[in-house]
């Protein structure tokens, strides 16, 4: 390994009954503990959340919520984070992890 | 690198011909249990399988006690290679090589037919044009040698941290098969399992398990959120992971590479600040998917490592 190279992915999984508010806390928790949220994805019977360690903690929490019709609901000033499927409260759902600039 | 594939065998039947004393085995050294209790485990003993380790979980005993027996295995392999790097060794590697069907090696075990013996391996030598020598040997044959022996040792390393990441409860890769891939990972230190490897590029099959090995400590999994972890619990875990953020900030390398072998880890000595504080930070992070029983305990137990570095600022 090159000692320049920091990479280090740190996944976190989450049960598929959820719910939105749930997932918020984990994702507020683990960007404060790990860094930034980089991916989201169904794995198995649970949500993953994938957080990369090896870049500084965020200043503002990333926020999750359901997409609209396909489509990240997102605010100018605002960034996509992450997006995918996720189980909330049982049920595979699209979402976006967005971010205030 | 199929030049030097071809040559090897060749370079250590010359080799043990030519060589004048007898001083390192082919292998390294079997651990014992005398050996082993210097690093605070056996590896793993029955006694140990069989042991109640509440309030540890089933994965972070399993864990600490893999790390122990790998730091053990590793120290002996590193006194193997540099006994193997010493000018004065060779003759004893004959038993081993010619255990494995080298059928040259095989007929040339004793000295009172060494002029023979030379003669057939010189023959040998000069139909595949390969030169014998010492010079040979310590130039090609030995650094392929002890990259084969890495090669194997990474691709048992890399099954062990995969299987540990994969099964972050310890239900299915449990102590005792760990103790199975450790064996592995002990006889992958040898000449025998060198020359095996160098049937096919040892130099190749060190970069591919390398990138492999280095693909699996570049992703770590620490299980489920625990959603009702106590609010004390996630004060203690904010605050210890805030102070391995202040000693990657202060760049603290050394501190940073004990601490993640303390929690059993085994990063590359070479890790980055950044890369060894993820790994403890990902530990850290990990009490929030244990039991909430357990967290008080496990959290006592990393504030213990930590307690050192209190006074630490970024």
């Amino acid at each position: 390994m090159n000692s320049t190279d920091d990479t280090l992915f740190i996944s976190v999984h989450l049960l598929a009954s959820s719910d939105l508010a749930s997932v918020n806390k984990a994702v507020s928790l683990y960007e404060d503990l790990l860094g930034p949220l980089e991916q989201m994805r169904i794995d198995a019977d649970t949500s993953l959340l994938k957080f990369a360690s090896n870049k500084p903690k965020p200043k503002i929490v990333a926020v999750v919520s359901k997409q609209i019709n396909g489509k990240p609901d997102l605010p100018d000033g605002h960034t996509l984070a992450a997006s995918g499927q996720i189980f909330i409260e049982g049920v595979q759902t699209l979402c976006a992890a967005t971010r205030k600039n | 690198m199929p030049k030097i594939a071809v040559k090897i065998p060749i370079a250590i039947v010359g080799y043990l011909l030519i060589a004048g004393c007898t001083s390192v085995s082919g292998t390294q050294k079997r651990l014992t249990k005398d050996y082993v209790a210097r690093f605070g485990a056996v590896c793993p003993s029955e006694d140990q399988l069989r042991a109640a380790h509440v309030p540890e979980t089933d994965a972070a005993y399993r864990d600490r006690v893999i790390m122990v027996c790998v730091k053990a295995i590793n120290a002996r392999y590193v006194e193997f290679t540099e006994q193997l790097s010493t000018e004065s060794t060779g003759v004893n590697l004959i038993s081993d090589v010619a255990a494995q069907s080298l059928a040259t090696a095989a007929s040339l075990v004793t000295k009172a037919k060494l002029a023979g013996e030379l003669a057939a391996a010189s023959a040998l030598s000069v139909g595949l044009g390969a030169s014998i020598n010492k010079s040979l040997f310590y130039e090609q044959t030995l650094p392929a040698l002890l990259a084969s022996m890495d090669a194997r040792r990474s691709k048992v390393l890399t099954s062990i941290v995969e299987s540990q990441n994969r099964d972050r409860e310890a239900k299915v890769y449990t102590l005792a098969r760990a103790g199975a891939d450790l064996d592995l990972l002990e006889q992958a230190g040898s000449i025998t399992s060198a020359v095996r490897e160098l049937t096919s590029s040892a130099v190749e099959n060190a970069n591919e398990a390398n990138t492999v090995l280095q693909a699996a400590q570049r992703e770590i999994d620490i299980g489920i959120f625990v959603a009702n972890t106590p609010s004390d619990i996630l004060a203690r875990v904010r605050g210890a992971a805030d102070l391995v953020r202040r000693l990657e900030a202060a760049d603290n390398r050394a501190v940073l590479l004990t601490l993640a072998q303390s929690l059993g880890h085994q990063p590359p000595a070479n890790g980055s600040p950044t890369y060894l504080g993820g790994l403890i930070r990902g530990t850290i992070a990990g009490v929030t998917t244990i039991p909430v029983d357990q967290q008080a305990s496990r959290m006592n137990q990393i504030e213990a490592l930590l307690a050192p570095y209190r006074g630490i600022s970024s």
